[in-house]
């Protein structure tokens, strides 16, 4: 006795994805309501079939993106720390301002009163 | 007649030290923070149309499950924990996360390698500016900086050598942690966009456009069954409407599907543009990145111009 292989995802997904076409087609051309409307059941079972073959191959990436999604942590992180050193440099020059505009303020106050 | 001799030393050293600070500032803005400011504007809009892929498909899987649930109302009556997402909140996670990821470098980069901390410095250094001049004209200053001889035009000087320092900082920074981010980001980039990709699919093999092509034709055909089941009591302009319907959504997928199309394209441009950016660490021109730059952006476009196309959801 020979064992039958196991067809692969793809090979599942495309034997039903023919059956779903002939089908679909069998229905556009149905002339009769009771036909159509058994077609009609037919095609969403098909469809049923087909649509968790496609959330199972979507599944099958999950790990992988996962993984990857973790692997862009630390340039991130490398990122975001050179964009707050670069926004540092010209806040450093922000505040030399601001303090500048206080000592202006100081000298103003303090030329007024000892009236110098 | 010393005093002055003194002044002038003290002041033609620091104009020196300006001259080749504002030499320094000219030529700021490294090739590789041009190339990498260029990257990451068009990889910002391609990792936020290709969130719109995933949206695309998931809104056409409701209408069909909703069609599907009008078209069996008689028979099954209204079972709404029957309407389930096409992605499981699991895996569509795993997406979300690896696209604002993808959506984060890209716009970090477009920061980081672009003009605002030079424009940034740029802003601060001219409040420093007037804070100088403001503070050179007070009243108990005054007197001091007109007996040092410190001239307007002196603090002008100042001020132009602080902002062609900041942004030679900044630049200096730049070179210094780019390439190695960039070197970082040099095997994730290809891998993320292979899997998203791959998760696009083909309309007859696998993936989102596979189940958008099955969603579309299941909406067709539930409006096709609508119209069987309902002719004889219709009106005429009830059945023309409805029969209008069907050429709308067979337009619908045909726009889907190259909208689907062109993400794959513009996913596949992106992963290699990113390998050419970072092969042309170090180098001064860059052919093979500009081209590679050139279709990235062409594809972006062809991108946004599809998904613009698209009836809001």
């Amino acid at each position: 006795m020979t064992d039958t292989p196991t067809p692969s995802w793809q090979e599942g997904h495309d034997a039903l994805q023919k059956l779903y076409e002939q089908l679909d087609l069998a229905y556009d051309n149905a002339v009769n309501m009771t036909v159509a409307t058994e077609i009609d059941h037919r095609l969403d079972r098909v469809k049923d079939a087909l649509d968790k073959l496609n959330q199972q191959d979507m599944a099958s990436r999950t790990i992988a993106l996962q993984a990857t999604a973790a692997e862009l942590v630390k340039p991130l992180k490398d990122l975001d720390a050179l964009k707050g050193s670069l926004e540092a440099i010209g806040n450093d020059i922000g505040k030399a301002a601001t303090v500048l505009a206080q000592v202006d303020k100081i000298l103003g106050e303090v030329t007024t009163c000892f009236g110098i | 007649m010393e005093q002055r001799n003194r002044i002038s030393r003290y002041t033609l050293a620091p104009s020196c030290a300006m001259a080749v600070l504002v030499l320094l500032a000219g030529c700021s803005l490294s090739p590789l923070a041009r190339r990498t400011s260029a990257f990451a504007t068009a990889a910002t809009a391609t990792a936020k149309d290709t969130t719109n892929a995933y949206a695309l498909v998931e809104q056409a899987h409701h209408d069909a499950e909703i069609a599907a649930m009008v078209a069996n109302f008689d028979k099954d009556g209204f079972h709404p924990e029957t309407i389930e997402p096409f992605m499981p909140a699991k895996d569509m996670e795993a997406r979300t996360r690896v696209l604002e990821g993808l959506s984060r470098y890209a716009e970090t980069l477009a920061y980081v390698s672009g003009d605002a901390p030079m424009n940034d410095v740029d802003m601060q250094t001219t409040a420093l500016g007037k804070s100088l001049e403001d503070l050179s004209k007070s009243g108990a200053v005054a007197s001091f900086t007109k007996s040092a001889g410190v001239s307007n035009v002196d603090l002008n000087l100042a001020t132009t050598a602080i902002d062609a320092l900041g942004r030679a900082l900044i630049e200096r920074r730049r070179s210094r942690d780019l390439p190695a981010i960039l070197k970082e980001m040099k095997t994730p980039i290809p891998q993320i966009c292979a899997l998203l990709e791959a998760d696009i699919g083909d309309p007859e093999k696998s993936g989102l456009r596979n189940q958008l092509k099955n969603d579309y034709e299941a909406l067709k055909r539930k409006q096709i069954q609508f119209i069987r089941d309902n002719e004889a009591t219709m009106s005429a302009a009830d059945k023309r409407d409805a029969i209008e319907a069907l050429p709308k959504i067979v337009s619908a997928e045909a726009s889907g599907d190259k909208s689907l199309s062109a993400t794959q394209t513009a996913l596949k441009q992106m992963a290699a543009t990113h390998t050419a950016l970072v092969e042309s660490v170090g180098a001064k021109e860059a052919p093979a990145f500009r081209t590679m730059l050139s279709e990235l952006i062409s594809d972006g476009q062809q991108l946004h111009g599809f998904y613009a196309q698209l009836p809001a959801q």
